[in-house]
């Protein structure tokens, strides 16, 4: 059993650390704006699709990463500014105009790229394996590891080491006196859209190896899963987040391997629990 | 036998506490008025003795009854009733409906499924005698949003008295009404509350002193003194109290 | 008279209505009578959610798992159990739902508004995930992504024929309404309309404002579980696409068409979306989510009420006063 231990302990990570890009976002926006964005699915697929697009062509992994992002982020811009902000502390019907997105934008992918997956891209300096305990285990599934790794620390030193971070902690606590104190909301507002947004569409195009391709489709899937790790994890703090995402990527991970049958729905069962045992989630704030 | 008994109440938030050692007795027929400056915890102390909050420690008794676990909506069918500091209506329900689910409350047919509200002739008998008491009657089809701020203010403690409570609690009820508004609310409470018992909070002294037989003076989390309205305008403790604020002890 | 003449002129509209539906096999094509019936069918799921929605102001979006339940359970006794008694599986169906609706309710709604949105999410998700399950004894039974097929018409003690089904659906739809419209007008419906106004308020009033939610919320997935027996003898087969995030999400396009609220709305934003996508499919089917997530974000912005209010309004000027209850 140790030989697929360790293979599928770093899968579970990895997948995790791709969770993690994808939800934190999500996080961010439900902790800032109180709403769920429900089409952050469709937005991490685009960025991934396109992102992949340009990875393929260009041949460089770092353009087709900077590229998908920038498309995901746009879009979570173009969906705030357009049409969210006008919806003013309305959530049940800024959540019907994300709802309506995910329709949108994925019959738009499937219009552009057509139902046939895109294949994921793994720059040749890591398609090589390493050997690990006798096991050889790709390396890209290292390299999604550390650079999940290095961006969750990026963020988590802007949330507790920068006044941005400061602006958006408090502005989950109390929008009200944020900007009583001067600081404006809405392009607050518009930046963590756009942010969390970019980040999930960098994450795509990471870590797409893992899924080995990627299709307008799945973007529901990864919105229900990202639904789940925040609400594990607790919302609005990197490390809640990170957390959530590693239980739900070894669960996952591990469950497909030993529980198949149950494959589909463990991580829902998961989140029941947790919304029941605490609604806050693992690092959350008191609701 | 008291109506409504607070034995040792106490309410804290954390380290803030809010009140402690409060203890004080309603009898039967009693209109009690509690003032205090603003901060006091005259509100909170509703809350608790509602039950929309609990206590941190120390008994409600409702005749006599322990109370003090009971959920808010389970004391109410005990006979406590009370309104509201800022109106709290069924906003876009009309008049009629609103008062209709007040008189309900405490009744067993809220839980009719089948049968149609307005069919209940005594309960609809009973809303427009409320109504008609402060002329609202015309207005009973009108949305509760639509109505003037003076008239939700009615409203609001029509609500709490629909289902002829025992005991009723008025939380600042003449809060943001202009002077004539206030004295025609203060008319109809006098009206309506002739048997009941009544504890209500106060900044308004001309409430005071025309409803109130008892007044409570809450300061700093505590019962400063009690006593009838006059005696209470011309104590010293309260004097200092509410030096520097501007609620002036005058009678009406 | 005065009285009489006033309740025909509030209820012509209906009455109208209903002449054309009952007369509607003799004039129109059968796929237009086909359609009358899938609208029919979702209007009461709508119906059944907007009790939750318009009335108690509960944010469910796991609606599609009731509906699953009640199609499901038909379709598998039916297929694999051999009952195909109407009253018998139907009975059961909407039973088994109500169960279940018992455990989701007393779980969910211990929380409330997004948490209540996402935790009714998964549930929904749930269902959909034990009906997709291809793999051992559930996915036999469940018929995992093919879903279940061959299941008939009612058997109801005498024969239903494809035109006798369209009258059938009618009469218990019509049944379903006006079961609903009186808990709409009832004390309890008028609790569960103060609920969403102002909760705090309706408990100080003493009413057990959870009771009334887990009660709506039972009645709701039965009413829910009810249309998906239908559906699934409309339809007769099932499967798992039916039964999850984007089939609630078009009741909850129906909801904002209709008007929520108002339990006809779910009938006018039921027809409205169907015959859409009746009409969208025949000229580019590809393209139809494209239209409903474009409807739906136009509806939040256009449709405040929904539509049905408009002509509620229009009516009650054109005849003067007392419009029909909503």
């Amino acid at each position: 059993m140790f030989d697929t231990f360790l293979p599928n302990l770093l899968n579970g990570i990895a997948y995790g650390m791709v969770l993690f890009l994808i939800a934190a976002g999500l996080s961010l926006i439900l902790g800032v704006m109180g709403i769920v964005n429900l089409a952050h699915g469709a937005v991490f697929v685009a960025g991934g699709l396109l992102g992949l697009n340009v990875a393929h062509w260009t041949n460089s992994f770092l353009l087709g990463t900077l590229a998908g992002a920038a498309l995901s982020g746009g879009i979570g811009v173009l969906i705030e500014r357009a049409f969210l902000s006008r919806l003013y502390k309305q959530d049940l019907q800024q959540i019907l105009v994300t709802f309506g997105f995910v329709y949108i934008i994925g019959n738009l992918l499937l219009w552009i790229w057509g139902p046939v997956p895109k294949a994921a891209f793994v720059p040749s300096y890591l398609s090589g394996s390493v050997v690990v305990g006798g096991l050889s285990i790709p390396a890209h599934r290292f390299a999604v590891i550390a650079i999940g790794a290095v961006i969750c620390l990026v963020l988590w030193w802007l949330q507790d080491r920068t006044r941005i971070g400061a602006i958006i902690r408090a502005g989950m606590d109390d929008a009200e006196m944020v900007s009583g104190l001067g600081i404006n909301l809405a392009p607050l507002n518009t930046a963590v859209f756009f942010f969390g947004s970019f980040v999930a569409g960098a994450g795509a195009v990471i870590g797409a190896q893992l899924f080995g391709s990627l299709t307008f489709d799945d973007g529901f899937e990864m919105l229900l899963v990202s639904i789940t790790v925040i609400v594990i994890g607790g919302v609005g703090n990197v490390q809640g987040t990170l957390a959530g995402a590693l239980v739900i990527g070894l669960i996952d991970t591990f469950g497909r391997v030993h529980f198949p049958e149950f494959a589909q729905y463990t991580i829902y069962l998961a989140l029941i629990v947790i919304l029941l045992a605490k609604p806050s989630g693992l690092f959350g704030r008191k609701l | 036998m008291a109506v409504l008994r607070a034995e040792n109440l106490a309410k804290s938030y954390g380290g803030l506490r809010v009140f402690s050692d409060l203890s004080f007795a309603l009898e039967a027929g009693e209109k009690v008025a509690l003032i205090g400056p603003n901060g006091a915890g005259k509100t909170t102390l509703m809350n608790v003795l509602t039950g929309m909050t609990p206590a941190s420690a120390g008994r409600v008794s409702l005749f006599d009854a322990d109370i003090s676990d009971m959920p808010s909506h389970r004391r109410a069918a005990f006979g406590l009733a009370r309104s509201f500091q800022l109106n709290s209506l069924f906003n876009r329900l009309s008049l009629l409906h609103n008062v209709m689910l007040a008189i309900q409350g405490v009744q067993g047919v809220r839980y009719r499924m089948f049968r149609a509200m307005m069919a209940a002739g005594p309960n609809v008998a009973r809303a427009r005698a409320l109504l008609e008491s402060v002329g609202l009657w015309g207005e009973r089809d009108t949305t509760v949003a639509a109505l003037s701020h003076g008239q939700q203010r009615q409203v609001e403690i029509i609500m709490a008295l629909a289902s002829d409570p025992k005991m009723l609690l008025l939380d600042e009820p003449s809060a943001g009404l202009t002077k004539g508004e206030s004295d025609a609310l203060i008319a109809m409470i006098r009206n309506l509350t002739k048997g009941t018992t009544v504890l209500f909070s106060a900044h308004d002294m001309d409430l005071v002193f025309t409803l109130a037989d008892r007044v409570i003076v809450l300061y700093n989390g505590q019962i400063v003194a009690e006593g009838p309205p006059r005696d209470i305008q011309t104590d010293a403790r309260v004097r200092e109290i509410y030096l520097g604020s501007d609620v002036e002890l005058s009678d009406a | 008279m005065q009285a009489n003449d006033n309740f025909v002129l509030r209820w012509l509209p209906f009455l109208g209505l209903a002449a054309i539906l009952v007369a509607l096999p003799t004039f129109a094509d059968p796929a237009i009578a086909s359609l009358v019936v899938k609208i029919l069918i979702f209007g009461l799921l709508v119906m059944s959610l907007d009790l939750l929605v318009g009335y108690a102001g509960l944010w469910s979006f796991g609606h599609a798992g009731f509906f699953g339940i009640g199609a499901y359970a038909t379709a598998i006794l039916a297929t694999k159990l051999n009952v195909t008694n109407f009253w018998l599986s139907a009975s059961a169906s909407v039973l088994v739902a109500a169960l279940v609706a018992c455990v989701f309710g007393f779980f969910a709604l211990r929380v409330s508004h997004i948490y209540f949105l996402l935790i009714t999410l998964a549930m929904g998700q749930l269902v959909f995930g034990v009906v997709s399950t291809s793999v051992g004894r559930v996915g036999e039974i469940t018929g995992g992504s093919d879903g279940l097929t061959g299941v008939p018409y009612p058997h109801v003690g005498f024969e239903i024929t494809s035109d006798s089904f369209y009258y059938f659906v009618l009469i218990s739809v019509a049944i379903c309404t006006f079961i609903m419209m009186r808990v709409a007008d009832s004390p309890f419906g008028y609790g569960l309309r103060g609920i969403r106004e102002n909760e705090p308020r309706l408990l100080a009033l003493g009413y057990n404002t959870w009771l009334f939610k887990f009660i709506a919320f039972v009645i709701s997935g039965a009413f829910a579980a009810l249309a998906g027996v239908l559906f699934v003898h409309f339809n007769g087969f099932i499967s798992p696409a039916s039964v999850g995030l984007e089939t609630t999400g078009i009741l909850w396009l129906m909801i904002i068409i209709g008007g929520s609220g108002t339990l006809w709305g779910a009938f006018v934003g039921s027809a409205v979306v169907l015959s859409l996508q009746y009409f969208v499919s025949s000229i580019t089917p590809e393209r139809w989510p494209l239209i409903v997530g474009a409807c739906f974000i136009a509806s939040v912005f256009l449709f405040r009420d929904g539509i049905y209010p408009y002509f509620r309004t229009a009516w009650v000027r054109a005849i003067g006063h007392g419009g029909p209850a909503s």
